[in-house]
């Protein structure tokens, strides 16, 4: 596997969608290669950042709002 | 009579779950509608909205498909109707998101492994990853959003944002590289400034 190649398949597998039997040839060159394994790293670090940071609750008053609407259709 | 009570009660329990399943989302909705409000009057605005056209387009769902997409798709068409509707007021950055990086940029960025220069950032902030999101195109940003916030599939985003699931796959590659070097650049930056 070439890095280009490695750096395609490392956003598929991040985003949970590269196939399973391609998984082995990418974990294989993350192994031998310190650049990909880095860039590998940073693109994780980045994604569980912006997930950590952009997960909201909704306010009780829009839960309330929202129940009542669906109840009252 | 018996067959309406029946009817009845098939209709009151296809009713309540799909009031579960609709309301199970309302956390990542009023996520989302943060996203593209910026603020939680609107945003929250905005998930009401939402909820109201999905009632009105309840025949449309079907149960056991994929609510989540339905509603993120009825969210972003809602979202860009009351910006069309109403361009004098601004919704959060929506009428003038700032796309400083330009598609004339994105060579640059193509350029294969981790950029030397890049010494990386740890203890990446909340402010740095929000500004990082704002900065990126709106393409860019949107495809993002949704598969690594939200984590949408490839499938789900294609028929949130009406794209080819291609056009779904090169935007996330693409709008990751950049956030990465703008937070880069931005890190390396503050340690040029210490």
């Amino acid at each position: 596997m070439t890095c280009e190649d490695a750096h395609s398949s490392m956003h598929d597998y991040i985003s949970g969608e590269l196939a399973p039997e391609h998984h082995k040839p990418l974990m294989d060159h993350l192994d031998e290669c310190s650049d990909c394994r880095e860039l590998f790293r940073q693109t994780k670090y980045i994604q569980k950042t912006m997930r950590d940071s952009m997960q909201y609750d909704a306010p009780a008053e829009l839960q309330n709002t929202i129940a009542s609407l669906l109840t009252n259709a | 009579m018996q067959y309406i009570r029946a009817w009845s009660y098939m209709k009151s329990k296809q009713r309540m779950g799909f009031e579960k399943e609709v309301l199970s989302h309302l956390d990542r909705l009023y996520g989302y509608s943060m996203h593209l409000c910026k603020n939680a009057e609107d945003a929250s605005d905005l998930v009401q909205d939402t909820y109201l056209n999905a009632l009105k387009s309840e025949k449309q769902y079907s149960p056991g498909t994929n609510a989540g997409a339905w509603l993120f798709t009825i969210m972003r068409n809602t979202f860009l109707n009351k910006i069309r509707k109403n361009e004098r007021k601004q919704v959060g950055l929506a009428g003038k998101w700032i796309e400083q990086i330009t598609r004339e940029d994105l060579p640059e960025l193509k350029k294969h492994g981790p950029d030397p220069s890049i010494k990386f950032m740890d203890n990446l902030l909340k402010e740095d990853i929000t500004r990082a999101i704002d900065k990126l195109p709106e393409e860019f940003r949107d495809t993002v959003v949704l598969c690594d916030v939200q984590g949408f599939s490839y499938t789900d985003i294609s028929s949130i944002l009406g794209i080819p699931i291609g056009t779904v796959r090169s935007r996330i590659h693409r709008g990751r590289k950049i956030l990465r070097h703008l937070l880069a650049d931005w890190k390396n930056a503050a340690k040029g400034e210490n």
